[in-house]
């Protein structure tokens, strides 16, 4: 929250921020936003969403990587990123960027609006300039529709932090003294 | 007795519309969330999630967000 009062016809944001389990379970949360207006009294803002594994066939599309990581602050700029995202479906796809913070990203742009069945589509990030040194963990939610089959999913982008769903490398042996 | 009766019947009456009226003059915030609800979908597991809503105010004084807190 930027603002906590607001003039007349002044506007502010309230950011709710939540960490996902790492099972496949659906949450539901809410907050109550209290404010000196008498007569309309407390709001209750809420999200839900489902988590979602790589292995998980319950979404017939494949997202790689699933994670759009900008990499440490301070090392090599780097202020784009892709993902890839392929149609596991026999139907036709339309795709949709359906939200996304408008201060963070200069560009969200998708290369195609519709993927048949095995093709894919690439996601394109491109930061603004004045978010290439913060650290940050944002996301951007997108909406693929088919005829029979309406998915809504969310890929996290964030900057500056290890990555929650990064590949684990096989432990190494220990070494003997 | 019955004119001190009246004149303070009429004296409630003067105070109590003299409050509407300075109340109705100072305003009122009106807050508006036009999008209170958001379904993030399938989320990858593990990771953070954020989402913005939008507060207005609509109304006829100041609008001071108290607090917000987890439901």
């Amino acid at each position: 929250m930027t603002k906590t009062e607001l003039a007349v016809g002044d506007s502010t944001w309230v950011e709710l921020i939540y960490t996902m389990g790492q099972h496949s379970m659906e949450i539901s949360k809410s907050a109550r936003v209290v404010t000196n207006d008498t007569i309309t009294g407390d709001i209750n803002i809420s999200f839900k969403g489902k988590g979602w594994s790589p292995s998980d066939s319950s979404i017939k599309l494949s997202v790689d990587p699933q994670v759009l990581d900008f990499g440490p602050v301070g090392q090599k700029r780097r202020n784009e990123i892709e993902t890839k995202i392929k149609n596991l479906t026999p139907e036709k796809m339309e795709l949709a960027v359906v939200g996304y913070p408008p201060e963070f990203f200069k560009e969200v742009e998708l290369s195609k609006d519709n993927i048949k069945p095995n093709q894919t589509a690439k996601l394109k990030i491109r930061l603004k300039k004045e978010m290439e040194d913060q650290r940050f963990q944002k996301c951007i939610t997108l909406s693929a529709k088919g005829k029979d089959t309406t998915y809504r999913f969310t890929l996290p982008v964030q900057k500056g932090f290890e990555s929650a769903v990064a590949e684990k490398k096989p432990a190494e042996p220990e070494k003997k003294k | 007795m019955k004119r001190v009766v009246l004149f303070c019947g009429v004296l409630v009456v003067v105070i109590v519309g003299l409050v509407f009226l300075y109340e109705a003059q100072a305003g009122q915030p009106k807050v508006l969330i036009p999008e209170t609800t958001w379904d993030y979908g399938y989320v990858p597991g593990g990771t953070v999630i954020s989402h913005y809503y939008l507060v207005r105010n609509l109304g006829t004084d100041s609008l001071k967000i108290k607090s917000v807190n987890p439901g």
